[in-house]
């Protein structure tokens, strides 16, 4: 009897393991196969042959629903696909991309860019100055468009196209962030004109002019499939394909990696760590200017009978803390939100350090008493304000329930509401933001200046306002650098951000990955690490 | 001569005389019964009582100092990533997890008992009517069932948590329910009940209950434990508890995390502890199965 049972398990044991093998031995036929069938239906074959992924690279990135550059600022993908008048290289100076040259006439204000011969877009329609006229009208001219870009083109006077070759664009003042702002990727005309731009089929299927072309957004797979643009006017890219994962959990990334199912992600510190030391992966750590802070909503009522009592939480949490635990170390305490910018930095702004006796004092002096449950009362209010975190940003959700939980031990009740998508409209009273300025300092205007356009939690204070107007329109860089460093004190005495922390980029690739460098300072969501793909070797 | 020991005669004195009843040893008695179980499930449940004075640290603090320890003589269980105490975080999570399991069964109860009752009792077409709309409910599954009612519910907490379990659970109890009461309904003390003008709750609980209790004792024991598996399913899932509430389900909702930093403790130990608890709390449930089971074949 019991050598029977033996008898039947081993023989079951004998057919699964033939099975598996069977598996093994035809899917290993099925991918020799392929490149045959890949090359004689070659790329003009609409029903993408995706078997062969020798030469394509899988990268999990954020979750899309638009690709347009003048909506998306946080994402990599329109970055290779569009391309700008301008384009940053390595240090994050801004070099001539679309255009060939350009002047700056200082008396009349004046830049003339002379076009790239011979740039077509990604459906074989020629690239004119036309183009480049009608995207810069949609950014300073369209009231509807609702984009956080905005404030940084307000000193544009016009946008003129002489010929099909040149573009006169006139200010209305000097702007020494402006010639950055010109990387701005340019919309084609004859696809979007007389569009929402919000809301047009377009973002979904877009055009460009970039080292990749669009290829096919598969909603249901989650994934967008770019194509090297074999047209491209500078260096075509090396890597054949892109695979675009839209994926947004932190963890998933990781376990994608982990099981091959991508090549290339940014993690999160401590999944990073996880890859070092293994051979099969590298790991390849990027500097940011990407910071983290809770961020007030200064337009509910909380913080405007409130607003006084946000600088005073920075003495409550214990930000070396934070770095060190939710980050592993890979980031730096943050007291000013241009603090890693070449302008900013000033150590005089760092005015609070971790001291609950401070905290005290100065809460006393603003009026605040201690209930009998602990938690700060003034005119019969409780210290209590919600902020809202998406729940899958595990990075962020740590830090803002690190940061509740001290400021619970100081008698700040801080509630961490999870949603899986930001709601401005539900009156939270903040959220865990996270913002960067990697190029020019300018580039906190638009989230510090009332009523800018990327100004979501209303912050207004006038001498921010004077300070930063003032700083964009200087021409010496050392004036510009002093002014930068007084915002940052003006702004540390009266913030509206709970700045926390600076991250690292940390992106893991496979081992076969090469190319990527290092030297280019990333984003906010570590963008930029694409800036030179066309170099990016894949080796598999 | 035993068999003539446990005969005598006692003659006139038969109306007074008391036998004496042989005395059963007391580990004989406990023979058949659920014993092991049934003291690791009272560990359990007291540890979680007294959750204060069984975990020697703060459940809810970080102590960021500790990140990721593995099981040491200060943290009993170890940390997980953000250096919260997992020992500490077993009891109190242990004690929502329980609460929300007695709750639900008790919703299960309620709702199953009585709906199982009046079905049994009505009419043909009542009766039909009845039993179809459960057993429609009964097919669907369950987690989908929750998931819905969830997202109509809004903001989670323990009570709402339990309440949609419980009405989404009780449809198989019902029809157990019923089909007792219909074997009984026409015993002659329910109608005799009934002629003398008792109302039908009063019948339901005096009648019909005491007569039925045993055989669905299976079912409402065995309803904890699943309630608690679903609590635990949905949390993990994201879907249950807010992050704040720690749940034996919410504590596993980190073991993703966990398994991508390599700290087994933090995967391993909330499971066992569940897995421990529903064992205990099925086997003992199984064993008022048994027990029905035998009083049916005594007949």
């Amino acid at each position: 009897m019991k050598m029977k049972k033996i008898m039947s398990i081993a023989a079951l044991l004998a057919v699964c393991i033939g099975f598996t093998g069977c598996g093994q031995s035809t899917s290993s036929s099925a991918t020799t196969s392929a490149p045959s069938s890949s090359v004689s239906s070659g790329t003009t074959d609409k029903t993408l042959d995706l078997s062969d992924l020798s030469n394509t690279l899988v990268y999990a990135g954020e979750s899309e629903s638009t690709i347009n550059p003048i909506l998306n600022t946080h994402d990599e993908i329109t970055d290779i696909i569009f391309s700008g008048l301008m384009k940053y290289d390595g240090d994050g100076t801004p070099i001539c991309d679309l255009a060939e040259s350009y002047t700056y006439d200082d008396p009349t204000l004046t830049y003339t860019f002379k076009l790239r011969d011979g740039v077509k877009w990604h459906d074989g329609t020629p690239f004119t100055a036309d183009d480049v006229v009608y995207t810069y009208d949609v950014l300073f001219k369209d009231k509807t468009l609702s984009a956080s870009i905005t404030s940084n083109y307000k000193d544009i006077e016009s946008v003129t196209a002489p010929d099909e070759k040149t573009v006169v664009i006139k200010l209305k003042q000097y702007n020494a962030a402006m010639l950055g702002y010109f990387t701005i990727g340019i919309l084609p005309k004859h696809l979007t004109e007389g569009q929402d731009i919000n809301t047009m089929p377009f973002n979904q299927a877009p055009v460009g002019t970039g080292r990749y072309k669009f290829v096919k957004w598969d909603t249901a797979g989650g994934m967008i499939i770019l194509e090297a643009n074999k047209d491209y006017y500078g260096k075509v890219p090396n890597i054949e394909r892109i695979i675009y994962k839209t994926v947004a959990v932190e963890s998933t990334k990781a376990t994608m990696l982990q099981s091959g199912e991508a090549d290339l992600a940014w993690l999160n510190a401590k999944y990073a760590d996880s890859f070092r030391n293994n051979d099969n992966f590298k790991n390849i750590d990027f500097k940011t200017a990407d910071y983290r802070g809770i961020s007030m909503d200064c337009s509910t009522d909380f913080w405007k009978q409130n607003a006084d009592s946000i600088g005073v939480l920075n003495y409550a949490i214990d930000k070396d803390s934070v770095v060190k635990s939710v980050l592993a170390g890979r980031g730096v305490a943050a007291y000013s939100p241009i603090q890693l910018n070449a302008y900013g930095g000033n150590k005089d702004a760092d005015i609070y350090s971790y001291d609950l006796n401070k905290f005290a004092e100065e809460m006393d002096k603003l009026g605040w008493k201690k209930g009998s449950d602990g938690i700060y009362e003034r005119n019969g209010q409780k210290f209590h304000f919600t902020i809202q975190v998406r729940d899958y940003e595990e990075e962020r959700v740590d830090i803002a329930n690190v940061c509740a939980s001290q400021l619970k031990k100081a008698g700040v009740d801080m509630e961490v509401v999870l949603v899986s998508k930001f709601d401005w409209d539900a009156g939270y009273n903040g959220f865990l933001s996270g913002y960067a300025a990697q190029f020019d300092p300018d580039m906190c205007y638009s989230n510090f200046v009332t009523d800018a356009s990327e100004n979501l939690m209303h912050y207004s204070n006038s001498k921010v306002d004077e300070l930063l107007e003032k700083a964009r329109h200087t021409e010496n860089p050392d004036e510009r650098k002093e002014l930068y460093h007084q915002f940052e004190k003006v702004y540390a005495e009266n913030p509206g951000i709970v700045l926390i922390a600076f991250l690292d980029g940390n992106y893991v690739s496979i081992k076969g990955l090469s190319g990527l460098d290092t030297t280019r300072v990333l984003g906010h969501h570590a963008r930029g690490v694409m800036w030179n793909i066309e170099d990016w070797t894949l080796n598999r | 001569m035993a068999e003539i020991n446990s005969f005598k005669l006692v003659g006139t004195e038969y109306k007074t005389y008391v036998p004496c009843v042989k005395k059963i040893p007391f580990c004989k008695k406990l023979k058949g019964k659920p014993i092991i179980s049934a003291i690791i499930l009272a560990v359990i449940i007291f540890g979680c009582v007294f959750a204060e004075k069984v975990g020697n640290h703060n459940p809810t603090e970080f102590y960021l100092q500790n990140l990721n320890t593995a099981p040491n003589s200060e943290f009993y269980f170890g940390t997980d990533s953000l250096g919260r105490d997992i020992f500490s975080m077993i009891w109190y999570g242990g004690r929502v997890s329980i609460a929300i399991g007695l709750m639900s069964m008790v919703i299960i109860s309620v709702i199953g008992i009585t709906y199982g009752c009046i079905s049994g009792v009505s009419g043909e077409k009542v009766d039909a009517i009845m039993m179809r709309t459960a057993e429609i409910g009964n097919s669907i599954p369950s987690i989908l069932l929750v998931i819905l009612i969830m997202s109509v519910m809004g903001e989670e907490n323990i009570f709402k948590i339990s309440f949609v379990i419980g009405i989404s659970g009780w449809f198989a109890l019902a029809r157990i329910v019923r089909s007792e009461v219909r074997q009984i309904r026409n015993s002659d003390y329910v109608l005799s009940a009934k002629t003398m003008g008792v109302g039908f709750f009063s019948i339901m609980i005096f009648h019909l209950i005491p007569n039925f209790v045993s055989s669905i004792m299976f079912v409402i024991v065995s309803s904890i434990s699943s309630s608690i598996a679903m609590e635990s399913t949905l949390s993990f899932l994201g879907l249950g508890l807010p992050v704040d509430v720690i749940s034996w389900g919410s504590m596993l909702s980190l073991a993703n995390k966990a398994l991508l930093l390599n700290t087994w403790w933090v995967i391993i130990i909330p499971g066992l502890f569940l897995m421990v608890t529903l064992n205990c709390i099925t086997n003992i449930g199984s064993f008022f199965r048994k027990e029905t089971n035998r009083k049916h074949s005594n007949l």
